[in-house]
């Protein structure tokens, strides 16, 4: 155990986290109860608990569609996000050069525009352009939004590595590209794939931004899911959002598994 | 074999930085040559611009007469072994040592023998499916050594290869390691910080600072007689004794230091002026005070084993002795004792250190 | 010579993919949407080609927008201040846990982050209702007599914001956490300070950039939150972000809207630059 001089937990403390824990958790637990309650509003299941409301998605052909909309996006974003931000990773890791600092910061900076704004920007850019209703221009967007997710990650794996073995590689006859496949790849692999599966999460979670631009031909599920709490708090929309939870659960035991959960949430190690 | 020719190369970092400043030096078919240097030198930048990692900024590496300089590192036919032994971790120990061959397209059957011939020239034959996090640092070292051996390189390249080791392994791979260079017959370069690495491996040491070569020669001559200050102090320890010259004749040098006057065997040292002087402290010999050129007197003394080291004070100022630990009385501390040498070991440096 | 330019050139060849997504579609909408914050709106003929400060005009000189501003600001600033009073304590438990019990405190605490907002807010609003989770146990422990209006308030904003990025200013604090050197408040009792002063005299000072940091990214985010002030706070108490969803959406001004939008980017980018050129400046030296 690792004492940072901080002593150690008294009774205080623990009910402090107790509470804390509790307040974290709390709304989660309260959507997976709701949705498995028989009633036909929003109640606890201790007087009768059923499946009913998760077979009500099936019946609501707008949450499906949506659901299957978000699913496509969130394959199609991750990847070309990991498509273009391996590439910058290593120029930003391995190459000293005017303007990469700027560069590093343009492709973060969607972490700090407010999505509202590139909500916004996209609007009006789409209409312009007459791509609104294209699921390629929303893909497309989202793939840019969650670029310095899948940056993050590949930049964290390739900073810990010693140039050596790739310079190595080169020496004993590997061309560039060779160098890359055979050695950098594989080793950075682990990243690479926390950074892809961060995105599509990423992706899969975005409301904000994609509520403006989603037309009706491409409403994602959070988007759907959106519109309909506005109008209604109903058990479906608890069912759906249980299946979200689980999901997402699901994902993140992958990425534990991949890279080390704390090292994504935590961002760098 | 192949001859190695590095003509006036030179690394300049942005803004300002030059890591190399002109390196001239030829190396012959089957020669080690060590380039010998603390860190900060530019003994590595040059490994790297000969090895094409680092694009030079001046200067050319020709190698068998054909200028290299700007190849690509894949096309030189160099084999690098590095100070981290740069290993393929997700590669077995096989996969590993095949990999060069693979890039040179090499038959099946050619590849599995030379394989096998280089994990038994290391001594590793029956670790061919180890992961290299499966060996010790000195299995890994041996895997990197197999691993350019099989691509039989026309120059080897060796980046600190042995600086991870521990003391003991590190002198039995001097011995295996020159070994198989010699049998081999492959020109070599060493880049190391270690004074007894250079010495047992090489044919010839180049001492390098600031960029620069300092001194080049045998191992024996670059110790024995350094033409720089900084060669004398670098290499060994040296006494450095200030001397007043006061004139010369044909074959001696006649100076001054302290209160006495003495002769050496040095001709163009002028008539007059001051002059450094240096002496090795296994040079001196202790006697009883009245048989020696000049007396001191024990300042402290330390025991390490094999020999004594003394600090004594005399008329050159404090000066350093190193005594081979026999059997019998040491001189103990606070004791008048006398001072000898020969003639020949007391030498000054002839040249400067460029330290432009 | 080539391979000099070949390897100038190697970084650029490698980030252009990235470049051209960011330039194209980053860049140039947001650029396309700063002219549009110009354009003349003519509630009968929509958005004009003309240019005109109007709408920056609208904005300054009507007290709605600066009640708009306000509002998000202070909302975000106690969301911010909740986060501070909640995270750093709770952090410092985190870290005196035994590490088996912290890897799944951990999960539980920072896994809502990857968890859809949506989600997490209707959780909320389950829980906020009158007859919701809250006020019941509220009542059934006598503590109150009627319900409490949660929802539609910014009460219930200012909550539900606090769960949403309470995370982010764990993981703030417990970076900083982890670069601390236990040798530092060894020496501290050592030279005879108390547990407390320990703490406050040498801790917590080391501790203040990853609060800071922390503190700035639940501002920022806070002020730019869209899902939850609108699912939570509801039609009639707006803030900046449901205001602009609504010039754009229902009023259908897009001119006003982009202008409001352009002013929320502006003051996010400015409290960053401004809090961390202040952060740099102060702990510089103690922190390079």
């Amino acid at each position: 155990m690792k004492d940072r001089g901080l002593g150690s937990n008294g009774f205080g403390s623990l009910i402090f986290h107790t509470l804390f824990t509790l307040f974290i958790v709390a709304p989660l637990l309260v959507i997976i109860l709701v949705s498995f309650s028989d009633k036909g509003y929003i109640s606890m299941p201790f007087e009768g608990a059923s499946l009913r409301w998760y077979w009500a998605i099936l019946e609501a052909p707008e949450l499906m569609d949506a659901f299957s909309t978000s699913i496509w996006l969130g394959l199609g974003a991750a990847t070309l996000a990991s498509l273009v931000a391996v590439p910058a990773a290593i120029a930003i890791a391995r190459y000293r050069f005017a303007g990469r600092d700027g560069l590093m910061a343009l492709l973060l900076s969607p972490l700090m525009v407010p999505h509202v704004v590139l909500g916004v920007a996209f609007l009006r850019f789409f209409s312009l352009m007459g791509w609104s209703g294209s699921f390629l221009a929303l893909m497309l967007v989202h793939a840019l939004i969650v670029v310095p997710f899948a940056l993050r990650l590949t930049l964290g794996a390739i900073i810990g590595l010693s140039r050596d073995a790739e310079l190595a590689a080169r020496s004993l006859g590997a061309s560039r590209w060779t160098a890359f496949r055979r050695i950098l790849l594989p080793l950075i692999l682990p990243g690479v794939a926390g950074g892809w599966v961060l995105s599509f999460i990423q992706s899969f979670d975005e409301v904000t931004m994609t509520v403006f631009i989603a037309t009706p031909g491409t409403t994602t599920l959070p988007v759907a899911l959106y519109h309909r709490v506005a109008m209604l708090t109903d058990p479906v929309t608890a069912s759906v959002s249980a299946i979200m939870i689980i999901g997402t659960m699901g994902l993140m035991f992958i990425l534990d598994r991949i890279v080390g959960i704390d090292k994504v949430l935590i961002g760098k190690k | 074999m192949s001859t190695l020719t590095i003509r006036n190369l030179a690394k300049t970092y942005p803004p300002n930085v030059r890591a190399v400043k002109s390196i001239d030096l030829e190396i012959e078919s089957g020669e080690f040559v060590s380039l010998l240097g603390s860190s900060g030198c530019g003994k590595t930048t040059t490994l790297q611009m000969v090895a094409g990692f680092v694009t030079p900024s001046a200067g050319q590496v020709l190698l068998d007469g054909r200028d290299i300089t700007y190849l690509e590192p894949d096309k030189r036919d160099m084999g690098v072994v590095f100070q981290s032994y740069a290993l393929f971790p997700h590669m077995t120990v096989a996969q590993n040592v095949r990999f060069g061959l693979e890039m040179r397209k090499l038959p099946e059957a050619q590849i599995r023998e030379r394989v096998a011939d280089a994990l038994m020239m290391v001594q590793l034959g029956g670790l061919d499916s180890r992961y290299p996090s499966e060996l010790s640092g000195g299995q890994r070292q041996r895997v990197a050594i197999a691993r350019v051996l099989a691509i039989r390189p026309r120059v080897l390249l060796l980046d600190e290869p042995m600086s991870n080791l521990d003391a003991k392994l590190r002198s039995e791979m001097h011995v295996e390691l020159r070994g198989l260079q010699k049998r081999l017959g492959i020109t070599t370069i060493l880049v190391t910080h270690d004074q007894v690495e250079a010495m047992t491996m090489s044919d010839r040491i180049a001492v390098m600072a600031n960029g620069t070569i300092a001194e080049l020669g045998t191992p024996q001559e670059v110790y024995d007689i350094p033409s720089t200050e900084f060669a004398f102090n670098f290499l060994g320890q040296s006494n450095t004794i200030t001397a007043k010259v006061l004139g010369h004749d044909d074959a001696h040098t006649q100076v001054s230091i302290g209160s006495s006057v003495i002769q050496i065997p040095l001709r163009d040292a002028g008539t007059s002026g001051e002059l450094r002087l240096f002496i090795r402290p296994e040079r001196l010999t202790l006697s009883s005070p009245e048989t020696g050129i000049i007396t001191g007197r024990v300042a402290t003394r330390l025991f390490l084993g094999n020999t004594w080291t003394y600090e004594i004070d005399s008329d050159f100022g404090r000066l350093r002795v190193i005594k081979v630990n026999t059997r019998g009385g040491q001189p103990g501390e606070g004791e008048l004792v006398g001072i000898n040498w020969n003639a020949a070991d007391m030498q000054s440096a002839s040249g400067e250190l460029a330290d432009v | 010579m080539s391979d000099a330019s070949k390897s100038a050139s190697q970084p650029w060849l490698l980030s252009f993919p990235s470049l051209a997504l960011f330039l194209g579609l980053l860049v140039v909408p947001l650029a396309l949407t700063a002219i549009l914050s110009f354009n003349v709106f003519d509630s009968m003929m929509g958005t004009q080609d003309d240019y005109t400060f109007g709408n920056y005009l609208e904005i300054l000189s009507d007290s709605y927008y600066y009640e708009l501003f306000l509002r998000t600001a202070l909302m975000s600033a106690g969301v911010t201040l909740l986060c501070i009073l909640l995270g750093v304590p709770e952090t410092i438990i985190l870290s005196r846990m035994q590490p088996r019990y912290q890897g799944i405190f951990f999960v539980m605490i920072l896994g809502p982050l990857l968890i859809s907002v949506v989600v997490r807010t209707l959780g909320w609003s389950i829980m906020l209702g009158r007859e919701g989770l809250i006020n019941q146990s509220l009542i059934s422990l006598g503590l109150i007599e009627a319900p409490l209006q949660l929802m539609y308030s910014m009460t219930g904003v200012v909550i539900v914001l606090t769960h949403v990025m309470l995370p982010f200013m764990v993981i703030a604090v417990w970076t900083t956490l982890q670069k601390l050197d236990p040798q530092v408040a060894d020496a501290a009792r050592s030279l005879g300070a108390g547990s407390w002063t320990t703490f406050s005299r040498v801790i917590l000072p080391q501790l203040l950039p990853g609060i800071l940091s922390g503190a700035i990214i639940v501002f920022t985010l806070s002020a730019s939150a869209f899902a939850t002030p609108a699912l939570i706070g509801g039609r009639r108490l707006k803030v900046v972000t449901t205001s602009i969803y609504d010039e754009f959406l229902h009023s259908m001004n897009w001119p006003l809207g982009a202008a409001i939008a352009v002013l929320l980017l502006i003051g996010i980018v400015s409290v960053v630059m401004g809090s961390n050129r202040y952060i740099e400046r102060k702990f510089k030296q103690v922190f390079s």
